[in-house]
């Protein structure tokens, strides 16, 4: 039985072509396997995953105006919330059973040369998403997520907190609830 | 039990243990493929024809036990790669014979794990921007280190870097719940 370890990180170097001794690990893999190992199978599950979101719009969280609506010309089923810039809270009727979630949110964007994305369950943090692409001329930014994902966030309080990041610090440009969303069951 | 029945029996035995055979091992041979051979076409050829040659000689006998399997795959895998392609009469003798492991909704080299999509979402949402651009290129644009370190203007090993640490990142958060369920 062979010692070199058979891990998804040490699959994909073998894939990419960096690992340093391929035939002693093809040894491993094969003999790893063939005892019931899951490891190569994980592999191509995150693989074939992550070509699944790019293909469905939603690996990038934020995304163009042109990929929103090649995203709603798709065939999945869309669902939309719209912020526009002087309200408190996204609104919209939103099927529950959409496929994406689209979020327009209308941005102050003139003199920001980046864009972080923060999301809050009430005031707790969860996640940043960072350095997101937008377009200034738009005065505005698309955001995409499995509908699944964004039934997860019920109850928790959702905000959305954009901010510009710049030399002098962080400025926020505005920070938004969806409590004016109104959720249509199918 | 009718005379045939054992032997039916053992049959649909060993037709299980063949089918788990192939399941475990594609993903190794698919791998394998896939650093030699350029075309999805190409590689879907080789792994089939791999796994019949696998199939074939667990059903000969050649292969006694698990122990011998990985071995003997890999053997097959660099033979047949040295070798060049079974001819088309070979390989449609192969499946003639063990087709029925590769009919459509039972095909042994697919979907042995999948990860829910909205775990995935959640997980890559986490990531930064250059490291799920990093895999993007590396998964769905299949780029090489190369040019994924000039496409994004980063050092080679700095690209090596972040796939790996970024692979097991997204390894082992798409085992936990959704980054929201601990806030309902």
């Amino acid at each position: 039985m062979s010692r070199v370890p058979v891990t998804v990180e040490a699959i994909d170097a073998y894939a990419s072509g960096t690992i340093e001794d391929p035939d002693a690990f093809e040894d491993a893999l094969f003999d790893a396997a063939a005892r019931g190992d899951t490891q190569a199978a994980e592999y191509f599950a995150l693989r074939d995953g992550v070509r699944e979101l790019v293909r469905r719009g939603t690996y990038d969280v934020v995304v163009t105006s042109a990929e929103a609506v090649a995203i709603e010309r798709s065939g999945l089923r869309t669902t939309r919330i719209d912020a526009p810039l002087h309200a408190d809270s996204g609104g919209g009727e939103v099927d529950t059973s959409a496929d994406i979630l689209l979020i327009r949110v209308e941005l102050p964007l003139d003199d920001v040369s980046r864009l972080d994305v923060e999301m809050l369950a009430g005031t707790t943090l969860v996640k940043t998403i960072d350095d997101v692409r937008f377009d200034p001329r738009e005065g505005a930014i698309y955001m995409a997520c499995e509908g699944q994902l964004a039934l997860a966030t019920r109850g928790t309080g959702l905000r959305h907190r954009f901010v510009s990041i710049e030399s002098a610090g962080r400025r926020v440009l505005r920070e938004i609830g969806f409590d004016d969303v109104v959720e249509r069951e199918p | 039990m009718g005379p045939f029945d054992s032997e039916e029996v053992a049959l649909a035995a060993r037709r299980i243990d063949e089918r788990e055979a192939c399941a475990r091992l594609a993903p190794a041979v698919r791998l394998y493929a896939m650093r030699r051979l350029r075309r999805a076409g190409d590689v879907d050829d080789f792994v089939q024809e791999v796994l019949l040659a696998v199939v074939e000689a667990i059903r000969d006998g050649r292969i006694g036990d698990a122990e011998g399997l990985g071995p003997y795959t890999i053997g097959i895998c660099r033979n047949m790669f040295r070798d060049g392609a079974r001819t088309r009469a070979r390989r449609d003798a192969l499946l003639h014979r063990f087709g029925f492991l590769f009919e459509s909704g039972t095909d042994p080299t697919t979907g042995v794990v999948s990860f829910e999509r909205v775990r995935l979402d959640d997980c890559v949402s986490r990531l930064t921007t250059n490291a799920r651009d990093v895999i993007k290129r590396a998964f769905v644009h299949d780029e090489s280190n190369e040019e994924i370190a000039a496409g994004l203007g980063l050092a080679e090993g700095n690209v090596r870097v972040i796939r790996h640490r970024t692979l097991k990142f997204l390894r082992e958060c798409v085992e936990h719940p959704v980054s929201w369920e601990a806030h309902r």
